[in-house]
């Protein structure tokens, strides 16, 4: 089966919302800096329940962040 | 590189460094040219003893230093990804303890038959010989595995 795939927008996020910086935002969702990383190159795909987390610190939708490319359903 | 890893990752790679080393100890300490010695029971069980040792000791010591203030990744308290690496690693080394107690077995059913080399199982240097080489093997794997998902 082929792996899907994940979009976000989390680092243009974070340069948007007052600069806030991987160590930051990884302090805020109770995450690791690597983690963040992983999940800003798309090499992790969050829980549920992260990716609800880090809508709420950029107070915005969870599609807002992360979407799936248009040939996956 | 090391610098940007988590405690859990510094804790992964000194546990699969050190499961490398200690087994290279112990090989030279029961093998001569490649085959086994024929020690006793008290030479094979202060080894055995030691190794177990050895292995509390630095778990203690690795722990301690890979938490190194860190905020993150102390033992126990893994974010969602190590644990999920964590879970894989364990899974992994499951299938490599299941292949290595299945290749033993193998190994002493042929025994039985015509089988003769310097690795025999049925001695007692022999069973602790391939107890401690499977869960070497094992350990590699899981921690390998938890290292690679990591660093990938």
């Amino acid at each position: 089966m082929k792996k899907p795939k994940l979009h976000n927008k989390l680092k243009l996020l974070r340069g948007e919302t007052g600069a806030i910086t991987q160590q930051q935002l990884g302090d805020a969702v109770n995450v690791s800096r690597q983690t963040i990383i992983a999940l800003e190159s798309g090499r992790y795909f969050p829980s549920l329940a992260l990716a609800l987390k880090i809508a709420r610190v950029f107070d915005c939708t969870v599609e807002t962040i992360f979407w799936l490319p248009s040939e996956d359903k | 590189m090391f610098k940007a890893a988590t405690a859990h990752e510094k804790f992964s790679i000194g546990v699969f460094v050190f499961n490398i080393i200690i087994y290279i100890w112990f090989y030279n300490k029961i093998s001569s040219d490649w085959a086994l010695i024929p020690l006793g029971k008290f030479d094979l069980g202060a080894i055995l003893a030691t190794w177990v040792v050895i292995w509390v000791i630095v778990s203690i010591v690795l722990a301690a230093i890979s938490r190194g203030g860190e905020k993150y990744g102390r033992q126990g308290d893994l974010d969602e990804r190590e644990t999920q690496q964590e879970v894989r690693g364990d899974s992994n080394g499951y299938f490599a303890l299941n292949l290595g107690v299945g290749i033993i077995i193998v190994q002493m059913l042929i025994e039985q038959e015509k089988f003769s080399g310097s690795y025999l199982l049925s001695t007692p240097v022999g069973m602790v010989f391939a107890l401690v080489t499977v869960l070497t093997f094992a350990m590699a794997v899981q921690y390998g595995s938890i290292i690679w998902m990591a660093r990938r």
